[in-house]
């Protein structure tokens, strides 16, 4: 199987949460690691809990604490930095993005004529991604985190 | 089989539940897929994905009975009871970490598998890289680590038979009950694909909590308090072991603890992550969304989980002495050897039933994510490349077959503690899958050779390091799954597949700057960067519908 050529690719980039909504997020996330993989700071039997060991109901305690810190996350990334609800031809044209539907597939899903004309790629709000800035041109195979 | 010594009521609602879990099974097939079509199913995306429409609640049932198998509750709290805390309750650190990934990598992974039509994570692999090597390598990895997860699902089946009394020592007869519960289990995921394993989740679900909740009402209370089951629990651990010399087990970790009790976690975590049947339950769910909420909601079953862990506590302070059949002690009967002795014979079923049932929705959700990866990367791949929809279901069902009757001989003929080394071992292969899989899902700046490399480098390291470790109380390899991490000094131990993952990253980076050094083109990108953002209702995200026909 041979794969066609690349054509190159303009692709915008989805509006997004943000810089605080942002950072905000990633702290949120980041927090349960240093937490739980810092394990001398909780390895210790006092003080004790209901019966329970230190080192037990703290752990058990960072199941409700990092849940929590998810779903505020999860708020964050999508409750914030809305877009506009329809922004026709913000996905560049009709055939750009779709000629590798999955690859090797028998027939490709371009041939169904009303699949044609993009409704605008930034058309939803709620899709606020990390590592999402800096997808410049795709055809060199520029990305850069952040 | 000695007549006297079953269990009846218990095992009388062990059958009952399966009789139920089986209706489930055949009728699941009934349910949401009247909307779309009629007739069977003939795309991958329909048998393999459910078709891709689990909402929040569906997900969360699927998802959480996924990643917590059976295995886990016999497992964990088996180490609990004979190890203690390092071998056993990093499992709630892990399963802890893994959602905050879960909530950062899935999204991605799940729209660009919706642009693409991707199925499995060497589908994502081949598109990224259009590497049919690097693709081949992270399948056959999949493959490889699923199978024996599939045979530890029997074994935990196999605890609660023998716990209930259905053994002989007529192989015939004692293995008839496993391989009768799992005929049932492969003929509906034959038949209802995903919808099967979704549907008998909620039960799953539902029967864990309910579980649990009873246990931790009931038993403290007979047992005298948490202060005194932790206390008795500690002793035992603080004990000294004489085969071994050394204390029994570990009640808190000490200074030598610290780096295998993190790198455990965050191995386990980061393997979770890309293991082919967590990517499955992942596509299938609705939206992006489906699946962050999912990430703060799935650890309700973490706490399930670490409550099950502390059973293993309990069985210390109640003194439950689990002996095989054949007369040996055998930690893996500790779970249900507890709630036979401690309860009524019907609640002991009723906790039966829920860790046979535990069994079937992981196993049957493996098979078809180890399915999928054979139908879709090895037959399509280098059989078949112009495989029509039709065949390429076909494949999938028959292998998904196959790989649970390969899962099955597995357990009957060969050593259960084979299985057990296989499935260390696949821990550590998968987690060599990281590097390709979720970086080249923010970067395509890592050359595919060199992420071969890497995968290499891994797999080689991993494997002969478990190798090396042997048993201080059988003197056979695959001892375990620390060992000493390399560069860090002071023999500190760590999780080998860490350190593999490590070795793995640095070599792909190596060799990447070598090879661009050497002005080597880094090959195609089969996705654009949009594809890593979209979203359902966004252009061309909807289940696959080149393959209906």
């Amino acid at each position: 199987m041979t794969d066609p050529p690349l054509p190159h690719v303009r692709t915008p980039r989805p509006r997004s949460p943000g810089p605080w909504a942002r950072l905000g997020a990633t702290a949120l996330l980041a927090a349960p690691f240093p937490a739980l993989l810092w394990v001398g700071g909780y390895a210790r039997t006092g003080p004790w809990l209901l019966g329970f060991p230190y080192f037990y109901w703290y752990q058990l305690l960072w199941v409700f604490l990092s849940s929590g810190m998810t779903w505020c996350a999860y708020l964050l990334m999508t409750r914030t930095g809305r877009s506009p609800d329809h922004t026709p031809g913000a996905y560049g044209g009709p055939d750009e993005d779709r000629r590798y539907g999955g690859y090797g597939t028998s027939s490709g899903r371009s041939q169904n004529p009303e699949d044609r004309g993009y409704g605008g790629y930034a058309g939803r709000g709620g899709r606020g991604d990390f590592g999402e800035y800096g997808f410049g041109d795709h055809g060199e195979h520029r990305e850069r985190f952040r | 089989m000695n007549l006297d010594t079953v269990d009846w009521t218990a095992l009388t609602i062990l059958v009952t539940f399966f009789l139920v879990v089986t209706v489930m099974g055949f009728t699941a097939v009934q349910g949401r897929r009247g909307r779309h079509t009629a007739g069977p199913m003939h795309t991958l995306d329909e048998w393999g994905l459910g078709d891709r429409g689990f909402g929040t609640l569906s997900s969360w049932f699927l998802l959480g009975g996924t990643i917590y198998t059976a295995y886990t509750f016999i497992a964990i709290p088996a180490a609990m009871f004979s190890t203690g805390a390092v071998s056993g309750f990093f499992a709630v650190p892990y399963t802890i970490l893994t959602y905050p990934l879960i909530f950062i990598v899935m999204p991605r992974l799940w729209s660009v598998a919706h642009r693409r039509g991707y199925v499995t994570p060497a589908d994502f692999v081949r598109g990224r890289y259009q590497s049919r090597s690097l693709a081949l390598a992270v399948a056959v990895t999949g493959l490889m680590a699923t199978l024996p997860y599939i045979a530890l699902q029997l074994v935990g089946i196999q605890a609660v038979f023998e716990v209930i009394g259905l053994g002989s020592s007529n192989a015939f007869v004692n293995d008839l009950p496993l391989a009768a519960s799992f005929t049932v289990l492969a003929a509906f995921t034959y038949f209802s694909g995903l919808r099967a394993p979704a549907l008998i989740a909620v039960l799953k679900g539902v029967l864990l909590c309910l579980v649990v909740f009873v246990a931790f009402a009931y038993l403290p209370h007979k047992l005298g308090g948490f202060e005194a089951i932790f206390t008795s629990a500690g002793e035992k651990m603080a004990a000294v072991d004489p085969q071994t010399g050394q204390a029994t087990g570990v009640f808190v970790p000490g200074e030598t603890g610290f780096w295998a009790y993190a790198t455990l976690a965050l191995g386990s975590a980061m393997a979770l992550v890309v293991y082919p049947h967590t990517v499955t339950a992942a596509l299938a769910t609705r939206s992006r969304d489906v699946m962050r909420r999912n990430a703060a909601l799935l650890p309700v079953f973490t706490l399930v989980l670490g409550l099950f862990a502390l059973l293993g506590f309990f069985a210390v302070a109640a003194r439950v002495r689990p002996t095989g059949l054949d007369g040996l002690p055998n930690p893996q009967l500790v779970v249900p050897e507890l709630f036979a002795t401690q309860f009524p014979s019907w609640f002991g079923g009723v906790a039966m039933a829920t860790i046979a049932i535990s069994a079937l929705v992981p196993a049957a959700i493996m098979s078809i994510a180890a399915a999928n990866l054979v139908s879709r990367n090895i037959y399509r791949e280098l059989v078949n490349p112009d495989a029509t929809a039709r065949q390429e279901v076909r494949v999938s069902k028959a292998a998904s077959f196959l790989v649970k009757f390969g899962a099955l001989a597995f357990v009957l003929f060969l050593d259960r503690r084979f299985a057990l080394d296989f499935q260390l071992l696949g821990g550590i292969w998968i987690l060599q899958t990281f590097p390709a899989i979720v970086f080249g899902l923010y970067t395509r700046w890592f050359h595919p050779a060199a992420l071969l490399a890497g995968w290499a480098a891994g797999m080689v390291y991993g494997t002969l390091t478990a190798y090396d470790i042997v048993s201080p109380r059988t003197g056979k390899h695959f001892g375990g799954s620390l060992a000493e991490i390399p560069l860090l000094g002071d023999g500190r131990l760590g999780y080998i597949a860490l350190t593999a993952c490590a070795l793995n990253a640095v070599v792909s980076v190596a060799v990447t700057i070598l090879l661009r050094a050497a002005g080597l083109p880094n090959g195609r990108d089969g996705t654009a960067a949009g594809d890593y953002h979209a979203d359902a209702g966004d252009p061309h995200v909807e289940p696959i519908r080149e393959l209906t026909r």
